[in-house]
């Protein structure tokens, strides 16, 4: 099936204040739950939400980059967490021992699974909150830092192609970032780090020089994007926030939340459902809409 | 009538140089006027231009009046000059700081305060009339040059200034999309009247579409007219005369008399016929390339791909004999960059195989390469790795681990005139200085294959002919050379075969001559007007006046 393009899906249309008071509350609702199955649906709602966006592959290459990030978490979760019980596995090798208990492991789960999703949230706010769209929102409370962050946006895309070409071109004088040592290859990247900033900052100057040219400093900006309020967007937006304030009260009632390690020794617990199902919802509500938004056409 | 801008006596040297860049210079520039600025490299056209917008005013010692509008240029205010007097830059990347074209459109006009509305309806008029609406929601760094460097121009001219001023703007483009941007301009200054002022070291195209053309020679202007008049003052000196496009060096070189010195092919089309002009093939250049020679370069049925969704090299073979100079030819983005990138074993192609000297030339080792493959990127700067100009010679003396560094140092030093530079930093110094450099690095090893990816853009044709006299040098001294240029007069002259890069293969390899003398579209401005006459001629020294008819 052929994947409707970004910028015609509802999501990328909804006002730009209601999108990043969205993913506002995505990203606490992570922060309230640590519970593993809970986390677990965030992270599926979330995973369903960049195939349908991000396109199938960008999706796997993130998967595959969280694949090895959850490795990573889970280990030195287990590492750090030494002391709880029931231990799974152990390993001794002269003074050292490493314990990995079925806490430690469900608790790194949890942590991970949450990081990870942090990740992906900011994938997305990405490809829907786009430079112009940060502009409009951050303009009124801070113009020239809304200003600096989407000329950053577009340094740093060229940067990223600068530097390729640079490890690139590099080898034909013998500065080969894939051979040697890692030491040696450290080096050599730092001196290409050098280099590109010796490059950068004498065309950075003449940039500035131009933007000059173009009035820039010369009187109080104005914005040319200007985006209106729909009921759509009203819509969207007070259904994300009930939700919300749903969670937070389910999160006060003590659900889908351990205090401490010891008490991570079950995947599941019923109270569990209640969360999942709101948190299924707010994650899910951008797909939902799309289909609202489809069924509404003439 | 009114004045748009009036210099008088401005004389200006850079800090702590004791020679004058500028010496006395006086110019008018009324309103409409399309004036190009022609002079050597260094004669001080950029220097001229920038003093016309306040913001990139050089520092310096500066003496004389500068008025826009009848305002001294210190007077006006930065909203002002931003609405009177528009800059576009030599290097199309340097001037867009947003991520996508319409947001680069609306940048100058929120710079100076716009009402959203408005912005609107001058990006909607604007667009239409470049015919840029299709481009507007493309990212930047999707565009090519020329699509890039019109934004670049919509972007100054959104603001609809009375003056725009241009550095050498299509000297990064092919010809083709130069010719477009060219008449692009044109379009504006005629339909809206607005001022043009521009430096061009191509001078065909523009000499037909310039009014008026001001010489710079010893730091000051030698020569105020019209262009036709104004190539005529340069063919009297002997580096300007290599500046002179073809066609009007064809009658100017012959001494063939005629009223009005023809520039375009159609106007030398004409005064061919009119005049029943006759002529005949001058003696063939001698190849050096031996009838004998072996393959050195081999690519296999290689394709590559940078997204899995298009190959931009598609099953494409070919076979580079020991000794021979191929030019490949192609618009921006063909992927001939991407070939020359495959061709070192910079990168691995997914399909095929390329053998150097019957190696894969990806399994070469990085240090063995460089002593038998030299490359010049065609951003020489992305290749530097030193801090002064003696010291990256010295670097790939040492990486080439030669045998007598300091002779082979002296020998580039001197080729490539770098005596003076020596102790400056490489990214400090002017492009065509950079391409120099980049060519002193890659032939400190005398390789066996020189790669080059455009190594003649951005330079006048002086230096243009003068590394094309030591490339010769070089292959007759054994080294062969690939290069991928737009350049069609330098690969007409120099090369000893050109191909044509086309939906990711080469096709039609031949010899130069047969090349081109087939080639429509893509051949050189003699060919075009003597094709009838001669049809081998490529360069205006291949033919020789037989009669002049009257």
């Amino acid at each position: 099936m052929k994947r409707l393009p970004l910028q015609m899906t509802f999501f990328s249309q909804v006002h730009p204040v209601a999108s990043t008071i969205y993913f506002t509350e995505l990203i606490v609702c992570l922060l309230l739950f640590n519970h593993v199955i809970v986390a677990l649906a965030e992270i599926v709602s979330l995973i369903i939400c960049g195939f349908y966006y991000l396109g199938v592959k960008s999706m796997t290459q993130q998967l595959k980059f969280g694949g090895s990030f959850l490795i990573m978490i889970l280990f030195f979760n287990t590492l750090l967490n030494q002391k709880f019980q029931p231990i799974l596995w152990h390993f001794h090798w002269g003074v050292i021992t490493y314990k990995f208990s079925y806490p430690a492991f469900l608790y790194g789960m949890a942590m991970a699974i949450v990081l990870i999703s942090m990740l992906f949230i900011f994938a997305l706010l990405n490809k829907i909150l786009t430079p112009n769209r940060l502009i409009y929102v951050f303009s009124p409370i801070a113009p020239r830092l809304a200003m600096l962050v989407s000329i950053s946006f577009s340094l740093v895309a060229n940067f990223i192609i600068k530097f390729r070409r640079l490890i690139t071109l590099q080898k034909t004088r013998n500065v080969d970032t894939t051979s040697g040592s890692l030491i040696i290859r450290t080096k050599k990247v730092l001196h290409i780090f050098e280099i590109m900033l010796q490059d950068s900052l004498a065309s950075a100057m003449e940039t500035a020089n131009l933007m000059d040219a173009r009035g820039f400093g010369s009187t109080k900006r104005t914005h040319y994007r200007s985006y209106h309020w729909q009921v759509a967007d009203i819509f969207f937006i007070s259904t994300s926030t009930l939700l919300l304030l749903v969670t937070v009260y389910i999160r006060w009632l003590k659900i889908g939340w351990s205090g401490s390690v010891a008490n991570f020794t079950t995947i599941f617990q019923p109270t569990d459902v209640l969360p999942i199902g709101f948190l299924l919802v707010l994650f899910l509500l951008p797909i939902i809409s799309e289909g609202i938004y489809r069924a509404c056409t003439n | 009538m009114h004045k748009l801008v009036s210099i008088k006596n401005l004389s200006f040297a850079y800090p702590d140089q004791p020679d004058k860049v500028l010496d006395n210079i006086n110019l008018t520039i009324y309103p409409g006027d399309f004036l190009m600025i022609a002079g050597n490299t260094g004669s001080g056209k950029t220097t001229l231009l920038n003093h016309l917008k306040k913001e990139l005013m050089p520092l310096g010692n500066r003496q004389g009046q500068i008025l826009i509008n009848d305002t001294p240029i210190d007077n006006l205010s930065k909203l002002e000059s931003a609405q009177t007097v528009g800059y576009v830059a030599q290097d199309p990347q340097l001037q867009p700081v947003m991520s996508k074209a319409i947001d680069e459109l609306a940048f100058p006009l929120e710079n100076i305060g716009c009402p959203s509305n408005e912005i609107e309806r001058r990006i909607t008029e604007l667009t239409n009339f470049l015919a840029l609406d299709q481009s507007l929601n493309r990212a930047i760094n999707e565009l090519s040059g020329g699509q890039l460097q019109l934004v670049n121009l919509a972007s100054v001219l959104i603001l609809r200034p009375k003056l725009i001023l241009l550095d050498e703007p299509t000297s990064q483009l092919d010809p083709l999309t130069a010719q477009t941007f060219l008449n692009v301009l044109s379009r504006i200054q005629q339909e809206l009247g607005i001022t043009i002022v521009i430096t061009e070291h191509r001078l065909s195209t523009i000499s037909g579409l310039a009014n008026r053309m001001i010489l710079l020679q010893d730091h000051t202007i030698s020569f105020d007219g019209s262009p036709t008049k104004g190539i005529e003052k340069m063919f009297q000196d002997e580096r300007l005369r290599y500046f002179i496009p073809s066609i009007p060096k064809l009658f100017l070189t012959n001494h063939i008399p005629i009223s009005t010195l023809p520039i375009s092919v159609s106007q030398g089309q004409a005064a061919i016929q009119t005049d029943h002009l006759k002529f005949t093939a001058a003696k063939p250049k001698q190849s050096l390339l031996s009838e004998t020679s072996k393959p050195l370069l081999q690519a296999k049925n290689i394709s590559f791909t940078f997204d899995q969704t298009r190959n931009v090299i598609d099953h494409l073979n070919l076979t580079v004999n020991r000794g021979d100079w191929l030019s490949i030819i192609g618009k921006n983005g063909s992927g001939k960059s991407t070939l020359l990138s495959l061709l070192i074993g910079l990168t691995t192609p997914q399909h095929g195989k390329i053998r150097f000297e019957n190696q894969l030339v990806w399994k070469l080792k990085t240090v063995d390469r460089i002593k038998k493959i030299s490359f010049l990127s065609q951003t020489p700067s992305l290749q530097f790795t030193a801090d002064s100009v003696r010291q990256e010679l010295v670097v790939q003396a040492d990486q080439l681990q030669l045998s007598d560094p300091a002779s082979a140092i002296k020998r580039v030093t001197k080729q490539f005139n770098l005596t003076k530079i020596l102790d400056h930093n490489p990214f400090d110094i002017s492009g065509g200085q950079q391409q120099l450099l980049g060519l002193a690095i890659a032939l400190m090893a005398t390789p066996d294959l020189l790669i080059l990816d455009e190594a003649t853009k951005g330079l006048d044709p002086y230096t243009k002919v003068f590394i094309g006299k030591i490339l010769k040098q070089y292959q007759q001294d054994g080294v062969t050379i690939v290069m991928a240029s737009h350049d069609m007069e330098f690969c007409a002259e120099f090369s000893d075969h050109c191909a044509f890069m086309f939906d990711g293969h080469l096709n039609t390899l031949l010899s130069t001559t047969a090349f081109f003398a087939n080639n429509f579209f893509f051949t050189t401005p003699i060919n075009r007007i003597v094709h009838d006459q001669v049809p081998s001629a490529l360069l205006f020294d291949d033919i020789n006046l037989a009669s002049e008819g009257r």
